[in-house]
């Protein structure tokens, strides 16, 4: 096992990091945790000719909380995530996600930047390097051939983080730097639907922060993973809901993302229309289940069938408004 | 590229290198530093075995840049221990059971020491959360999670049973293994450890193509790279075909003519850095031309189908047929009669260590390191095809990460570095990739199975008709082998008198498909579902109905096997009684299921010459014991139980045996650990080494004691007249007086198995195929979620008939591991999915759902005994009958749960979710 050759920069300023970026764009790749980008360097999906090692950068590692907002760096670790008391305190349903997220000594490395920015993933693009040689280079590597659908002429590789949907429904913002500029954009934003390159930033950007507007009273919300084992796999569908709870039992708003049936998180506008202004009932949680299927639309791009994939995300869907609306009545209670 | 300086914090101590910037933390700590207690087991950062200890959290080194990680604090396994002194984790570990091969065992030791650390008393939920990233396969992880609770220092009910009652000193006495310590410590060596003077590193080029005719290959712009030292192609191979068996000769360990199946070697080279080979790899070019390929074993069968090899038409490897009695009679006779369909893809070995090999070859022969499950049946082909004779090929002693069937017969890797080393002159290591290993080794059947089973009005098993197609990739393997187990298991289970059976182990252009405890699938699947709706519909109690139809001692089978010692009614009433069966069976909720399995386990099979285990047992001067024997550890615990034998049979303490095995330089012939037969044979031949020994002993002790050898006893270390115990003397001073006298103690023994030998696979199906055979039960209880189809395992129970166990914490662990693979692996998870053009799609752990700690509850193992007559002290066959009993145990318990019978494996939760609605349909 060995990896391409690169040169290895250790910035140990942002400043430096989008000075690199500025001049290396291109060229270069971000290496946070690196539980995505090594894997991808060994499978020769990437052969970048400098690594921006972004460890010893100081900045970036905060989790910090202010009145309107929580702020958490882009660099933060999943397993600090986890253990953070202010997490715990402030927004209990990252941490069950979090924990569905990989396995512990990888959480260990990964970070919530590098998560959000994970590339899209397919079958038949995430194989080693001899794989992929045996047949024609597919949509993503230039080709023209997608080996997932059948006469497809965009990549439909698939979104598979876990923490973007959640952090969608919260209404998180994050900063992307560069040396000319800073901006501040919705999560709901930052994604483009492409299977290829998934996300806003460009080759001089950097991921800087996220930040997640302070909960309110009567807001609830989960996120729901299908994965065959308890451990170890990228999402093969997710649900991520929020409800806010008015005090005689109607729903004010709802917002609903899926994500891993699709090349990006789906947002599920139409959810909250069934909803709004209404009691939660059996039946209009079973409507909003079948709007989510409808929306699906997972692709034989992962090992899981595509079918039962999409049918799940029904179940995922009433699962996670059930808890997200036990979560209102608690927290309107109190 | 340039080297850049680093610093690193290991062990307490500061590295000071100059490396590459694109070198891993892994390949600095194995490479640079020579720690190789940390291991590489796959690409993508999800087998865990490459785990150390980052400022005190456990990551993978495989995942970060050594660069990245300079002044942080690094542990890995080697800085745990304090010199000779344990940490409590490592302790526990090898107290408790919680190693097996050894492989996955520093990163969970690691992994557990940091979870410890941060929460000193940890609940099992927790410790397999912890652990949930380190994968295993050895020991369906129950006693790691034991032996973590107990370095906690918590109570851990499960560990403290009641001793064994044995009569015995040594055998029959739950044994911390020999070799466990080693392990803790990350000190043990695997092929892919081994670094000699000299050496290359080798890369393979392999075929893109399932099925392509090889026109011309030029090495030549390979050749040219600097650093390159040898390249071959299947011009260098020799030209005959290879085979297990003479009548199954298909394979070149080096193609000439076509690729037979995607990744088959075609082209290989050494050169002085793996980066090198690999570049030179890509400069050989290959003229190819594309064939018409078959990936479907049906289809393969058929007329028109491609041929895979011009001498076996219609693609049929090896057709078994056995047909005794009357079957058809039999079945339009019956009472009732059921029948069905059952398919299933393949499955994989998944070792955790990655297939090597280190071979050096100069003129006095070669050496040779790889994984096997027995040297002597790698040395012949070898020396077959390097031109020289056996007693020059000598196949060392190595540990192995794993072995489940997958490794026993030559590979062409082993035959691809002792050729490279043999052209550059050089020692050349080849280690294979995570997706090699999947691939490029052995996988295991895919199958079709039908059959059909009836039963009289009273509840008794009248014929069983079963026809099997298996899916046997490219080439023969153990093909004649492989397709017979499954009749010889099922007639050795139940009593039945009428018996056909037909398989048909048909070509694809595949991976070639081994040897493994529970294939095909499909047919103990198939039998134990049937036998279970039969007796629903006779108003049976599936157990009674089990035991009713159980074998005996004394039964003949069918195709005229003895059965001799036997205890499998007793398995079955224990394995219910402790899974709670009676009261769980039909009084479960919806959607709660329990199952019962049932299965036997030949011990060994007719092998000819090579069938018998020969030993040596000699004596130090000072007293210290040194067993010799072929016999081969992967990880099930040979070693130590040869050396637990010897110790009973001499008389001497445990610590005082060492042992020698699985050496073709040193060690007689063996029949190799894949049969089951190394309690029995290899454990035999030394039981008969030692007690020639003994017999030498007696003779000087009986001088010094002034006494008849006759009246001799020995234990605990000394030789003493019986019922006198004050007139002994230590047997280190016989052996001393021994040499005084100028003779040497040393005992020879072996031991071949009484089957018969006439008794062939295809030719002919009959007579006594073992001499011993071993029974086992298994009961899983499931729950399944109607909404998503998933299946949680609550329970898993499985006893079994090991004759007498030698160490009954190593027959535990077996059939906890045996569990694991018949249960979770094989009726749960595992398969591979296959493109259009022959490639696997799912070579890695993400995408092959390999159990994980956190997916099993803690597996309850039974101990029970029969004495067989033939295995020493009472001991056979050591756990894996559990492998296919618990195959009908899974599937019969999801079958309870959903109310519906599954026809196809694994129960995936598609596969459950469309049985639910068909389930819906029909009503």
């Amino acid at each position: 096992m060995n990896l391409p050759q690169f040169e290895l920069i250790q910035p140990r300023s942002i400043e430096e990091v989008c000075s690199l970026l500025q001049k290396h764009g291109e060229e270069s790749a971000l290496l946070a945790g690196g539980t995505a980008l090594i894997v991808n360097l060994q499978f020769r999906l990437k052969k970048p000719k400098i690594v921006i090692g972004l460890k010893g950068l100081a900045g970036l590692n905060y989790i910090s909380q202010n009145k309107e907002t929580l702020a958490i760096g882009s660099m933060v670790t999943l397993e600090t995530l986890e253990k953070s008391p202010i997490i715990l305190h402030g927004y209990p349903p990252m941490i069950s996600t979090i924990q569905q997220v990989a396995v512990p000594p990888v959480r260990n490395q990964a970070t919530l930047g590098g998560n959000i920015c994970l590339e899209n993933r397919c079958i038949y693009y995430n194989q080693s390097e001899f794989w992929r040689r045996t047949q024609k280079p597919c949509l993503r590597l230039g080709g023209e051939t997608c080996y997932a659908v059948e006469k497809g002429k965009r990549c439909q590789a698939v979104y598979s983080g876990d923490l973007a949907p959640l952090l969608m429904i919260l209404n998180a913002k994050v900063k992307i730097l560069s040396t000319q500029s800073e901006r501040t954009v919705p999560l709901s934003e930052f994604f483009t639907g492409r299977g290829e390159k998934p996300n806003i930033l460009k080759p001089n950007e950097l991921l800087t922060e996220i930040q997640i507007p302070v909960s309110e009273p009567g807001v609830g919300y989960a996120y729901e993973k299908l994965r065959i084992r308890e451990g170890m796999e990228f999402p093969m569908a997710g649900v991520a809901v929020r409800m806010k709870r008015k005090g005689d039992g109607t729903i004010e708003q709802l917002k609903m993302v899926l994500g891993a049936v699709g090349t990006a998180p789906i947002e599920v506008p139409e959810a909250s229309a069934f909803l709004i202004g209404q009691k939660p009932t059996d039946e209009i949680l079973q409507e909003i289940s079948r709007k989510a299927m409808e929306v699906a639309r997972p692709v034989r791009n992962l090992i899981m069938d595509s079918e039962y994939r999409r049918k799940m995300v029904g179940v995922l869907t009433k699962r996670a408004l059930g808890r997200a609306l036990a979560m209102a009545e608690k927290s309107q209670s109190s | 590229m340039k080297k850049i300086p680093i610093s690193l914090h290991i062990n307490g101590r500061l590295e000071a290198l100059e490396i590459p910037p694109y070198r891993t933390l892994l390949e600095v700590l194995r490479e640079d530093l020579h720690l190789t207690g940390t291991k590489c087991g796959c690409e993508d950062g999800s087998c865990g075995t490459c785990t150390v200890l980052l400022n005190g959290s456990p990551v993978r080194s495989c995942l970060l840049l050594a660069a990245e990680v300079q002044g942080q604090e690094i542990v890995t396994i080697e800085g745990l221990a304090q010199g000779e002194k344990l940490h409590p984790v490592q302790e526990a570990f090898v107290k408790y059971g919680g190693i097996q091969c050894g492989f996955c065992t520093p990163g969970m030791i690691l992994t557990a020491k940091a979870l410890l650390d941060k929460n000193p008393k940890p609940t099992e939920q927790e410790i397999r959360q912890a652990i949930s990233g380190n994968l295993c396969r050895c020991t369906g992880y129950t006693k790691i999670v034991e032996s973590v609770m107990a370095a906690s220092g918590q109570e851990v009910p499960s560990i403290h049973k009641e001793e064994f009652p044995t009569p015995y000193s040594v055998v029959g006495k739950r044994t911390s293994r020999i070799d466990s310590i080693p392990k803790a410590k990350g000190e043990t060596k695997y092929s892919g450890d081994l670094y000699l003077p000299g050496m290359l590193y080798a890369k393979v080029l392999r075929s893109p193509y399932a099925h392509a005719k090889i026109l011309n290959i030029d090495v030549s712009r390979a050749e040219k790279l600097p650093g390159v030292r040898a390249i071959i192609t299947g011009k260098d191979a020799p030209p005959y075909r290879w085979g297990v068996f003479s009548y199954t000769r298909d394979m070149q360990f080096l193609p000439t003519d076509k690729a037979r199946y995607v990744g088959q070697e075609v082209a290989a080279v050494a050169a002085i850095s793996e980066e090198i080979a690999e570049e030179a790899i890509h400069l050989i070019q290959v003229e190819w031309e594309p064939l018409p390929f078959v990936l479907d074993p049906e289809e393969a069968l058929m007329e028109g189908a491609p041929q895979l090899h011009d001498d076996k038409p219609g693609n049929i490897s090896v057709r078994i047929y056995v047909d005794e009695g009357n079957v058809e009679q039999a079945l339009s006779e019956s009472y009732l009669v059921e029948e069905g369909r059952f398919s299933s893809p393949e499955e994989s070995y998944c070792q955790t260590e990655n297939y090597a090999v280190v071979a050096h070859f100069d003129s006095t022969g070669l050496d040779i390191w790889c994984p096997n499950a027995g040297p002597h049946m790698k040395a012949r082909p070898l020396s077959n095809a390097l031109g020289i004779p056996t007693s020059n090929v000598r196949v060392r002693k190595i540990n192995v990460g794993g072995h489940f069937g997958g490794r026993s017969e030559i590979s062409p890797a082993d035959f691809i570095a002792a050729l490279l080393s043999k052209k550059s002159g050089r020692p050349v290591k080849l280690v294979y990739t995570r997706e090699e290993n999947f691939n490029c080794v052995r996988q295991v059947h895919g199958s079709i199975t039908h059959c059909r089973v009836g039963v009289d009005s009273e509840g008794r098993i009248t014929a069983v008709d079963m026809k099997v197609i298996m899916d046997g990739g490219a080439y023969a393997s153990t093909g004649p082998i492989a397709a017979s187990v499954a009749y010889i298991m099922i007639e050795g289970t139940y009593k039945f008198p009428n018996l056909r059976y037909e398989a048909i182990r048909a070509y694809t252009n595949k991976p070639p498909r081994g040897m493994y405890p529970h294939h095909p699938r499909t047919t103990y699947a198939a039998l134990e579902l049937l036998l279970d709706s039969l007796a629903e519909k006779l108003g049976m109690d599936p157990l009674e109905f089990r035991i009713k139809n159980a074998v005996h001692e004394g039964y003949i089978t069918p195709t005229r096997t003895v059965i001799t010692s036997c205890a499998e009614v007793e398995t079955m009433r224990l394995a219910s009684e402790r899974a709670g069966w009676r009261e769980k069976r039909g009084h479960l909720p919806p959607y709660r299921g329990i199952g019962i399995g049932c299965a036997s386990m030949i011990s060994g099979f007719p092998m000819g010459i090579r069938g018998g285990s020969a030993a040596f047992v000699r004596f130090n001067e000072d007293g210290d014991v040194i067993v010799i024997s072929g016999v081969m550890d992967n990880g099930q615990g040979n070693d130590s139980m040869i050396a637990q034998i010897a110790a009973e049979e001499l008389g001497v303490p445990l610590e005082r045996v060492k042992v020698i095995t699985g050496d073709t330089s040193v060690t007689p012939s063996d029949q190799g650990a894949y049969s089951q037969a190394s309690t029995l044979i290899s454990g035999g031949a030394v039981k008969a080494a030692a007690a020639d020994a003994k017999e030498q002993l007696f003779e000087v002790a009986a001088q010094m004691l002034e006494a008849n050898k006759e009246e001799l006893v020995a234990k605990e270390g000394r030789i003493f007249v019986k019922d006198e115990p004050k007139r002994f003397v230590e047997i280190s001073k016989v052996a001393r007086t021994a040499l005084a006298q100028n003779r040497a103690i040393l005992g020879r023994g072996d031991r071949w198995p009484e089957a018969d030998p006439e008794r062939e696979w295809i030719k002919n199906p009959r007579g006594q195929i073992a001499s011993a055979i071993s029974f086992g039960t298994a009961v899983a209880e499931v729950e399944v979620d109607p909404e998503t189809g998933k299946v949680k395992v609550l329970n898993m129970v499985a006893a079994h008939d090991c004759g007498y166990p030698i160490n009954p914490l190593a027959v535990e662990q077996q059939i906890q591991r045996s569990a694991m693979e018949g249960g979770p692996q094989g009726v749960l998870m595992e398969k591979h999915l296959w493109t259009k053009d022959g490639k696997n799609l799912n070579a890695n752990f993400h995408d092959y759902w390999f159990p994980l700690a956190t997916d099993v509850p803690n597996i309850e193992p039974i101990i029970v005994t029969s004495n067989d007559p033939f295995g020493p002290f009472g001991a056979k066959e050591g756990g894996l009958s559990i492998s296919v009993a618990m195959i009908g145990a899974m599937a019969n318990a999801v079958r309870n749960a959903i109310g519906i019978m599954p026809k196809e494996l694994p129960l995936t939760p598609e596969v459950i979710l469309s049985l639910l609605e068909e389930k819906r349909k029909i009503k």
